[in-house]
C-alpha cells in the first residue's frame, strides 16, 4: 500500500471501479480501504456533524484530532469524504444519483438506507441493474478478517456483474465468516462425516479459544503506520492517500461527478443535509 | 438464474499447505473449477486429517501427476497454459517464472503460508480476483505476491484485538450444509458463508478421491482421446 508508484506505473488493478462506503466501524470500511488501495475510486459517505463513529474511537489517550482517531485514518486512508445525510429526502436524492454511477455499495447499516426514501433495495437494483451491494452483518467482535470476507465477496460479485451486466445482494455474516476460517476446525468436532444432524453437534461446542496476532507500531500522532498490503500485484500500482476530513470532498464529488451549482451545494450544507 | 460469480475460471492449485487450500476454497465456493495436482507417491499432506480435508477441499477436483518427473512437470506447464490462474507456494516443483514463462496471460499467485492460513488463503483468492480484474483491462497476466506475515501484519493494525475461535455452532443456524460422505453418509459441513442474492453459493461437490478426475482433466483441457489419457495416467 506503500508502494511509490513510478512515472509510468500503471493505474491500479481496479481502476475502473466507484465505491460507495455507507459503513462504519471496521469490516466494512477495511474492505473498502482494500478496494481503494488496488485503484478503486472510493467514496465514503457519513453523517455530516458527527461521521464515522469511529473518527472518535481507538485507544484511549489519544488525542482528539480533526483528521480522526489512528485507527479511523488507518482504515479511511485514500478514500474521497462526502458529509451526507441520506435520511432526507435531498439527501436519499442525491445518494440515488451517485448509486448510478457506482459499481457497488457496502453498508452495515441496511435500515437507515431502506429506512430513506426511494432507497429501498428493489428501488436500488431496478434504477442501476449492474450495481452490487454488500451489506455486512456485524458480529460480537469487531474482526479484520471479516473486512477481507467482504473484500473477497465484493470483488467476486463485481466480477459477475462484469461478465452478465447482473449486480445482486451480498451478504456477509461475521459470525459466518469467522466461523468459515475455522471451517476445518468445525468439520473434526462435526465429528468428520458420522454425524448426521447439525443441532446435535451443538452440544459439542467449547469455550474459544484465543489466538495471539503479531503487533504493529502505531504512532500516537501525526503521521499513521497504514496497515501492510495483504497482496502484492507485480503488473499494477498500489495507491494510498491520507483519510478524508468529514466532508472533505463533498464539494467536489457532488460538484464533478454530479454537476451540482455552488449555489445548489450551499443550500444543501443550510440545510444540514451536506 | 445467472451463473456462479467464478464461473469458467479455471484454477490450477499447486499447493500443498492450509493457506494454499484456503485460498483455492474460496475460489471453488464461488464456481471456480479449481484442480488440485498431487500424485500417488505425494498426495496432499492435508489428507492425513480427513475431517479438515473435507472442509478445505470440497467444490475441488483432484489430478494426480507425478511433478518430479520431467514427463508430469511437462504435462502440468501444458495444462497451465489452458488455465486462467495457477496457485503455487516456495518450493513447489514448478515455480512462478516457469509458470509465467507458460503464458504472459497466466496470473500466478504465490501464497508464502507463514502466519493464519485462513486469513492468507483469503488474501490470496482476493489478490487472483484484483488480478483478473487487471487482466480483464489490459489482456496481461502476472504474478501476485501473497506473504503471510505481512497479511497478519495487516489484520493486527486493522483490528488488534486478538480474534476468537469459531463463533459458538448455536449461532450458526444456516451456516452449515449437508454433504455426500464416505460410503453414502451424508454429514454436515461449514457452509459457504456468503450470501449471493443471484448466485447463492453452496457446497457442490464433496472433496475429492486422490486423482478422481484425473482423465476428466487431462481428457476436457489438453484435448486428448481417453486412450491418449490412459496411457499418460498409465505412466505416470
Amino acid at each position: 500500500m506503500s508502494d511509490q508508484p513510478g512515472d509510468d506505473s500503471p493505474p491500479g488493478a481496479l481502476g475502473v471501479l466507484t465505491i460507495l462506503d455507507l459503513s462504519e466501524g471496521v469490516a466494512g470500511p477495511y474492505a473498502a480501504l482494500l478496494l481503494a488501495a488496488y485503484g478503486a475510486r472510493v467514496i465514503k459517505v457519513e453523517r455530516p456533524g458527527s461521521g464515522d463513529r469511529l473518527r472518535r474511537g481507538g485507544t484511549a489517550g489519544n488525542k482528539p484530532s480533526p483528521a480522526g482517531s489512528v485507527p479511523f485514518r488507518q482504515l479511511n486512508a485514500g478514500k474521497l469524504g462526502l458529509s451526507l445525510d441520506y435520511e432526507t429526502a435531498a439527501g436519499a436524492r442525491l445518494l440515488a444519483r451517485l448509486a448510478e454511477d457506482a459499481d457497488a455499495i457496502i453498508e452495515d447499516a441496511p435500515t437507515r438506507r431502506q429506512a430513506a426514501l426511494g432507497l429501498d433495495a428493489e428501488t436500488l437494483i431496478a434504477a442501476v441493474p449492474r450495481l452490487v451491494i454488500t451489506t455486512v452483518k456485524s458480529g460480537p467482535v469487531a474482526a479484520a478478517t471479516a473486512g477481507l470476507h467482504v473484500f473477497y465477496a465484493t470483488l467476486a460479485a463485481l466480477w459477475s456483474a462484469a461478465q452478465t451486466e447482473h449486480g445482486q445482494f451480498v451478504e456477509v455474516d461475521e459470525r459466518f465468516a469467522s466461523a468459515s476460517d475455522h471451517g476445518p476446525e468445525l468439520s473434526r468436532r462435526l465429528g468428520g462425516g458420522e454425524t448426521a444432524v447439525v443441532a446435535a453437534a451443538a452440544a459439542l461446542a467449547r469455550p474459544a479459544q484465543r489466538r495471539e496476532r503479531p503487533r504493529v507500531d502505531q504512532p500516537a500522532e501525526g503521521r499513521v503506520a497504514l496497515p501492510p498490503a495483504p497482496f502484492r500485484l507485480t503488473a499494477a500500482a498500489a495507491t494510498t492517500a491520507a483519510a478524508p476530513l468529514l466532508g472533505e470532498h463533498t464539494r467536489r464529488v457532488l460538484g464533478e461527478f454530479l454537476g451540482l451549482e455552488a449555489a445548489a451545494l450551499d443550500e444543501l450544507r443550510h440545510d444540514g443535509v451536506v | 438464474m445467472l451463473p456462479l460469480p467464478l464461473y469458467l475460471l479455471h484454477v490450477l492449485d499447486l499447493t500443498r499447505s492450509a493457506a494454499g487450500a484456503f485460498a483455492g476454497r474460496a475460489l471453488a465456493d464461488l464456481g471456480a473449477e479449481v484442480v488440485c495436482v498431487e500424485s500417488a507417491a505425494a498426495p496432499s499432506p492435508l489428507r492425513a486429517d480427513a475431517a479438515a480435508f473435507r472442509s478445505l477441499s470440497r467444490n475441488k477436483f483432484s489430478l494426480a501427476l507425478d511433478l518430479d518427473g520431467s514427463g508430469g512437470r511437462d504435462l502440468c506447464l501444458s495444462l497451465a497454459a489452458a488455465f486462467d490462474v495457477a496457485l503455487v507456494e516456495p518450493g513447489a516443483p514448478l515455480d512462478v517464472d516457469a509458470l509465467r514463462a507458460v503464458s504472459p496471460e497466466l496470473i500466478v499467485v504465490s501464497i508464502d503460508a507463514a502466519g493464519d492460513s485462513a486469513a492468507t488463503g483469503l488474501a490470496a483468492a482476493a489478490g487472483t480476483l484484483t488480478a483478473l480484474f487487471h487482466h480483464r483491462a489490459t489482456g496481461q497476466g502476472q504474478a501476485v505476491i501473497v506473504a503471510g506475515e505481512e497479511v497478519a501484519a495487516g489484520l493486527a493494525a486493522v483490528a488488534p484485538a486478538a480474534a476468537a475461535g469459531p463463533p459458538a455452532l448455536e449461532a450458526l443456524d444456516g451456516f452449515f450444509e449437508a454433504v455426500a460422505g464416505p460410503e453414502g453418509s451424508v454429514a454436515p459441513l461449514d457452509g459457504v458463508p456468503y450470501r449471493f442474492s443471484r448466485t447463492p453459493a453452496h457446497v457442490r461437490l464433496p472433496a475429492p478421491a486422490l486423482g478422481e478426475h484425473s482423465s476428466d482433466v487431462l481428457g476436457h483441457f489438453l484435448n486428448l482421446s481417453a486412450a491418449e489419457v490412459a496411457a499418460l495416467l498409465a505412466v505416470d
